[in-house]
């Protein structure tokens, strides 16, 4: 080895010495000046006087306690460490066998819900809630047709993620007669209709249920009517759901029309027809679905008004051809002078007959 | 000081679990593992050497070997006790208050002479080295007491330390190095 210290400020500080010199420095063999001095120093720290013994190695070297009886002397700070090695060990263990627990599902529910609840949010690992917790009703596999009752109705936070998988609520609503908001008017059959990708929230689903329109009898029919609840044709169930009208005066015996939600030229020019839009006793009662209310004679009064509607279109149309004919027109047996005064007041024409009449 | 033959056999003894030999083995080589663990600046240096010397003593019936052995063996547990009091003090730094009664009392005075101005020189002069000790980097300190104080060879030391041969002289040669800039460049007196 070179005498050049491989490293630090000793560099630069050596004394020029080989091995051997050095070794005979620290033997006291050589001793010089001030380094000879400390060498010798230090060497003096070893013939100092004999300690006193600690109590126990006095006893020991009395002869009161033999090897086998002296202690076991441990490392200073060992028995902290072997605390808490210990500690953690057990708190591991612990955590670890109450996440086997709740994996396997064999915790009591009241440990169960919270512990699975904080396994989901902490780990990757998804342990389930227990499932006796849930309602009877909701353990229990719900098929296509059948009707879900009131009192099964699912917590909300649950209920949207069953009603998904069973698709109980269209047929529910087809047999309460009242369509759904976010169902299209036209269903065709209850017992084919598929699974709505649309789910209603549940405070519908809930609402659907009480709002069941009353069934009123007629006393001049044999057979119980659906009221004003179905769907006329040409509306949306929407409208009928917003304002139910129950009849009052339908239990006397006496069904009103149903007020038109909006008057048509129609119904401004002719007088509404005082026959109910109640079907014809022939026609078997209606379900309020809207294909009843399509086949059915309940929107009749609506089918006359788009007829009337429709034949108001062509009295026009007759009328502007007269008038490039340079002809007046003339009513239609089917037409009130009334009726043809208004089809033709569009024209700007003056209608002598009105005129006179009413002069 | 015992001669080599009477050490192996007061270890002979000690193995077979002679008492008069743990105590004979006690004072010739206790006042050598105080001033150890002293200039490694031990806090208590007297409650750790009779933790060595227990630690030895229960240990003694397995040990085979001569008096150079026996010798590393005590010190190399010393050295142990240091490093592990230095650990220790590391994690949890002490405030201990000065005591001029600890001074007076301390073990450095046992060898007094009863001349007042050699005592008193003698004991600046160990306070000093002690002082240099503490300077220097901890294996040039471990190698230069192990070489002193313990009267250890060059690969008794370096068994001791896990160092090689060569890494033991040359620490022991920077350490002399460090301690000559000291007392020579710097103008300390001993």
């Amino acid at each position: 080895m070179s005498v050049d210290g491989d490293y630090g400020d000793d560099m630069g500080h050596d004394l020029g010495l080989d091995d051997d010199a050095v070794e005979r420095f620290l033997t006291g063999d050589v001793l010089l000046g001030q380094l000879g001095t400390f060498v010798a120093t230090v060497r003096g720290l070893s013939a100092g006087g004999v300690p006193r013994p600690s109590a126990e190695l006095f006893a020991f070297l009395n002869g009161e306690t033999g090897p086998s009886g002296l202690a076991t002397v441990t490392p200073i700070g060992s028995g902290r460490w072997r605390r808490r090695v210990m500690v953690a060990s057990l708190a591991a263990l612990v955590a670890g066998s109450v996440v086997s627990a709740a994996a396997a599902e064999v915790l009591p529910s009241v440990v169960q819900r919270p512990v699975a609840a904080i396994i989901n949010a902490l780990t990757p690992f998804e342990v389930h809630p227990p499932v006796h917790t849930l309602s009877p009703v909701w353990r229990t596999p719900v098929t296509v047709g059948s009707t879900v009752s009131p009192a099964g109705t699912p917590p909300i936070s649950s209920a949207p993620m069953i009603i998904s998988s069973t698709s109980v609520a269209p047929t529910s609503v087809a047999s309460m007669s009242v369509a759904p908001m976010s169902v299209a008017p036209t269903i065709p059959s209850p017992t084919s209709i598929p699974a709505p990708t649309i789910i209603p929230p549940p405070t519908t689903l809930v609402a659907l249920t009480t709002d069941v329109a009353p069934v009123i009898v007629s006393p001049n029919q044999d057979r119980p009517v659906a009221p004003s609840t179905s769907i006329p044709h040409g509306r949306s169930a929407k409208d009928t759901l917003v304002k139910p009208e129950p009849d009052a005066t339908a239990i006397s015996g006496e069904v009103r029309a149903p007020k038109p939600h909006r008057k048509t030229k129609a119904s401004k020019s002719k007088a509404a027809p005082t026959a109910s839009p109640t079907p014809d006793a022939t026609q078997p009662p209606s379900l309020g679905l809207a294909d009843d209310a399509n086949s059915s004679g309940n929107s009749q009064g609506d089918t006359k008004d788009k007829h009337s509607e429709q034949g108001g279109t062509g009295d026009q149309k007759q009328s502007d051809k007269a008038k490039e004919s340079g002809k007046p027109t003339e009513p239609t047996d089917q037409q009130s002078p009334s009726e043809s005064n208004k089809s033709n007041g569009n024209s700007q024409q003056p209608d002598q007959p009105g005129k006179r009449a009413n002069k | 000081m015992l001669s080599e033959q009477s050490l192996e056999a007061l270890i002979a003894a000690a193995v077979d679990g002679s008492q008069p030999a743990f105590g004979a083995l006690y004072r010739q080589l206790s006042p050598a593992v105080l001033g150890y663990l002293r200039a490694q600046g031990a806090r208590e240096p007297e409650d750790l050497c009779s933790e060595v010397f227990l630690g030895v003593f229960r240990n003694v019936a397995g040990f085979s070997g001569g008096g150079p052995q026996f010798r590393s063996w005590v010190f190399s547990v010393a050295h142990h006790r240091v490093v592990d009091e230095r650990r220790r003090l590391a994690r949890r730094p002490e405030q201990v208050a000065f005591d001029d009664t600890s001074a007076e009392q301390s073990p450095l005075l046992h060898g007094s002479r009863g001349d007042a101005a050699t005592d008193a020189a003698e004991r600046m002069g160990t306070e000093r080295v002690l002082e240099i000790c503490a300077t220097l980097v901890s294996d040039q300190r471990d190698v230069l007491l192990l070489r002193l104080v313990c009267d250890l060879s060059v690969d008794q030391v370096a068994a001791l330390l896990g160092k090689s041969s060569g890494a033991v002289k040359a620490l022991q040669r920077r350490a002399l190095a460090s301690v000559n800039r000291i007392v020579s460049i710097e103008g300390v007196t001993l």
